[in-house]
């Protein structure tokens, strides 16, 4: 089959472009961490607020001095906790499900974006440096009150301390 | 009629466009850079 | 003012008796873009509305017995404008495209109007739930909200509607291989066919996953669902059904629009090849619409986002190819130089000027498109506006404004009527041109740079910031220019249907010649590598995460009406 010869050079030219990006995308996921979410963990989402699981009682827990973890339980049409507190500087694991449809969750200005399923766990981690207020949305149809459905992650000035 | 083997203004349209490609790609990469990791 | 740039019968052809040979084909093409134009119509006064509410305006408390609420609207306007405008469109172009292609009327005419049936049918159907207020779901249906089986049901037989025309088409084809043993299938027929193969194939996801699991769940005969496992059926449909609509684009970009513009196609084999590698490449791909989903593992997201680059190719290959052929058009009709060639352009003719419009905006559609398809780049737009930012520049223009153009030969051939106000309908294309670059940029800024959600009333949204107002002026400067364009397009077609003036000789469908008149080489011409090379793909593709989740399926989610 003959290839004009312009064309071969807008070939060459297409493929290395692709090239490029697809090396620029493995260096953000492999090399400085900017990962889509993947495998983590299944629930009953009928029996995900009973007692013994993490949802009964959502919101943040330290883990460690500046590292924290938050269960967020999205259902129609809020967040379970809908005002989260972290001290600057922290590195903050979320875990998020649903009880019933399927929602998103986002949070402005990261790269915090994902889906929240019934029966499926979200994780996602973020270091918030900036102290300031971040507001989070639901970012997935579910329902007339879908625009209703969002919530604040505040920052605050970490305070020094001796720990 | 122009012999169609030379078609020098598809191929400069195009190097206008990858220009465009890339700068717009890149603009959205590094966005995603500056707001940081997820792991 | 007569049509202009319409080719005219070859000298000796008897072009009367020729359209009395397809005056069925011409009867099911009319009925088919006749219902998808009445569908738009409906779809685009909802985007109207959308766009009002967006700055604020609510319009649906005065429409409230039909449509009740933005969501409903917002559903209405998805299903009508993505799956039934389209559809509809495309089967119907693609009656008179392959029968004309391969100057033969279909084998059996009555397996393509049992087509039409059933996707009459079936639309009925589903628009009672739509209009009911029973599936509010939007058009993709996510469970565990649970519509109306009706609404199930519809899509089920609009979807097997269009396998049934595909057979017919299938056995028109075959009919005409046997007739011309050793002659190459022409360019347009072969295109056309490629692209109902891979529909089908394509359908088998949404297929699987309305009939084994939301069309019984809403039906009461199984308790709950799966959304993760119905997420990946419908996403396997899902990004197939992108290039449903856009290869019908790329068939009159090839082989017609350089027919119009005075040249030949530039490469018969590459466009052939460029339809070959989308019949292997449009299904393995779907995970990159579930990059952010929980429960699939990032390297299978990974392998998905690399496929995609590998589908990106053959448009990247499309639009050199198709430049390359307007150019032969440009430079026949005088053009000088670097890019004289394309003012040369015949940019007086609507359907010329409409189609090479899309393009452009195409091209830009195209790189928020490679933007998306980027692994961990899509976080950064992910369920944001700039997803619907995107897809008015593809299915909203490539795929809308060619069909647009399209019909304004196609409408004047299936009714022996002149083109009505032809200047008007310049105006419809360049309207629609500026109106969507304004949509389209306010959009993507809105979704990049503050995370604007999408699916959402925004007018009334409790996090509403006013940073985003002037983009939402932008945005809603852009619907004007749309509604004024919609407007001018309906008003032609109306207006040629019901026009006095008849013309003298039938339009004629453009059919581009090849540049070089070389029968491209076989392997350009024979199904089965090619086929078997897609199953193959798909069953490495999607075979191990769809093992994994139907055997760990667990049917736990009840249906929510959430409306």
């Amino acid at each position: 089959m003959h290839i004009d010869r312009y064309e071969q050079i807008w070939i060459r030219i297409s493929v290395a472009v692709l090239v490029v990006f697809m090396l620029g995308i493995i260096v953000a996921g492999w090399s400085m961490g900017i990962q889509v979410p993947g495998v983590y963990g299944r629930v009953d989402p009928n029996t995900v607020t009973e007692p013994g699981s993490p949802w009964a009682e959502p919101g943040v827990r330290e883990l460690a001095p500046g590292k924290y973890e938050v269960y967020i339980l999205a259902q129609i049409w809020t967040f379970a906790p809908s005002e989260i507190r972290v001290p600057a500087g922290s590195e903050v694991t979320f875990y998020v499900t649903s009880k019933d449809v399927q929602h998103g969750f986002r949070i402005q200005d990261t790269n915090l974006s994902f889906m929240v399923l019934p029966g499926q766990i979200s994780k996602m981690t973020h270091r918030f440096e900036e102290p300031g207020e971040y507001v989070f949305v639901c970012h997935e149809y579910c329902g007339v009150g879908h625009h209703t459905m969002a919530g604040k992650l505040i920052v605050e000035e970490a305070v020094a301390s001796n720990q | 009629m122009k012999d169609p083997d030379t078609p020098k203004g598809a191929l400069a349209l195009m190097l206008v466009y990858v220009l465009i490609i890339i700068a717009l790609w890149s603009n959205v990469y590094f966005t995603v850079l500056s707001r940081g990791a997820t792991q | 003012m007569s049509v202009q740039s319409i080719p005219q019968p070859a000298a000796g052809a008897d072009v009367h008796s020729s359209e009395a040979r397809f005056s069925l084909e011409n009867k099911l093409t009319g009925w088919h873009i006749g219902v998808a134009m009445a569908a738009l119509s409906i779809g685009i006064t909802l985007g109207v509305m959308q766009g009002f509410e967006h700055l604020g305006i609510d319009l649906y408390k005065y429409t409230a017995p039909a449509f009740k609420t933005y969501y409903q609207g917002l559903t209405i306007h998805g299903v009508l404008n993505a799956l039934v405008w389209t559809t509809f469109f495309i089967v119907g172009f693609f009656t008179t495209a392959i029968t004309r292609s391969l100057d033969r009327p279909l084998k059996y005419p009555w397996i393509n109007v049992l087509g039409f049936v059933l996707m009459f049918v079936g639309l009925l159907l589903a628009a009672y739930p739509l209009l009911a207020n029973l599936a509010t779901v939007l058009y993709t249906f996510y469970p565990p909200m649970q519509a109306h089986w009706t609404f199930y049901l519809g899509l089920t037989l609009v979807v097997v509607g269009s396998w049934v025309a595909g057979y017919g088409f299938y056995f028109t084809l075959h009919a005409w291989r046997k007739e011309n043993p050793g002659k190459r299938t022409p360019f347009i027929a072969l295109a056309s066919t490629i692209t109902m193969v891979m529909w089908q194939i394509a359908t088998l996801g949404v297929a699987a996953e309305i009939l084994t699991m939301l069309l019984p769940w809403s039906l009461g005969l199984i308790e709950g669902t799966d959304p993760l496992l119905a997420r990946t059926y419908f996403w396997y449909f899902g990004h197939p059904l992108v290039y449903f609509w856009l290869l019908p684009a790329y068939v009159a970009w090839y082989g017609m629009v350089p027919k119009q513009a005075g040249g030949k196609m530039f490469s018969d084999s590459l466009a052939r090849l460029v339809f070959w590698l989308f019949l292997l490449l449009s299904t393995p791909v779907g995970f990159h619409h579930q990059y952010t989903d929980p429960g699939i593992p990032q390297g299978w997201k990974f392998i998905h986002a690399i496929l995609t680059y590998g589908v990106a190719f053959p448009s990247l290959l499309t639009a050199f190819t198709v430049a390359a052929s307007l150019e032969i058009g440009g430079r026949a009709r005088g053009g000088k130089g670097w890019f004289g060639w394309i003012r040369k352009l015949p940019w007086d003719n609507p359907s010329y000027t409409a189609q090479n419009l899309a393009m452009i905006i195409f091209a830009f559609g195209g790189i928020s498109g490679i933007t998306n398809a980027s692994y961990n780049v899509n976080l950064a737009v992910h369920n944001t506006v700039w997803i619907p930012g995107h897809f008015h520049l593809t299915v909203g223009s490539a795929t809308t404004l060619t069909f647009f153009g399209i019909a304004y030969w196609l409408v004047p051939k299936l009714t022996g009527k002149q083109l009505y106000k032809p200047k008007l309908a310049l105006a419809q294309a360049w309207t629609w041109f500026f109106g969507m670059i304004l949509f389209g940029n306010g959009f993507h800024l809105l979704g990049l740079h503050y995370g604007v959600p999408r699916r959402t009333m925004l007018g009334a949204a409790v996090y509403r910031d006013p940073a985003w107002t002037p983009f939402l002026l932008e945005v809603f400067v852009g619907v004007l220019f749309l509604t004024v364009s919609a407007i001018l397009f309906y008003w032609v077609i109306i207006g040629t249907l019901s026009h006095k003036k008849r013309l003298e000789k039938p339009v004629e469908m453009p059919v581009a010649e090849a540049a070089d008149p070389t029968p491209v080489p076989a392997w350009l011409d024979t199904w089965k590598p090619w086929l078997y090379g897609a199953i193959a793909l798909i069953i490495i593709a999607y075979g191990p995460m769809l093992y994994t989740l139907i055997s760990q399926m667990q049917l736990t989610s009840p249906g929510f009406r959430v409306w």
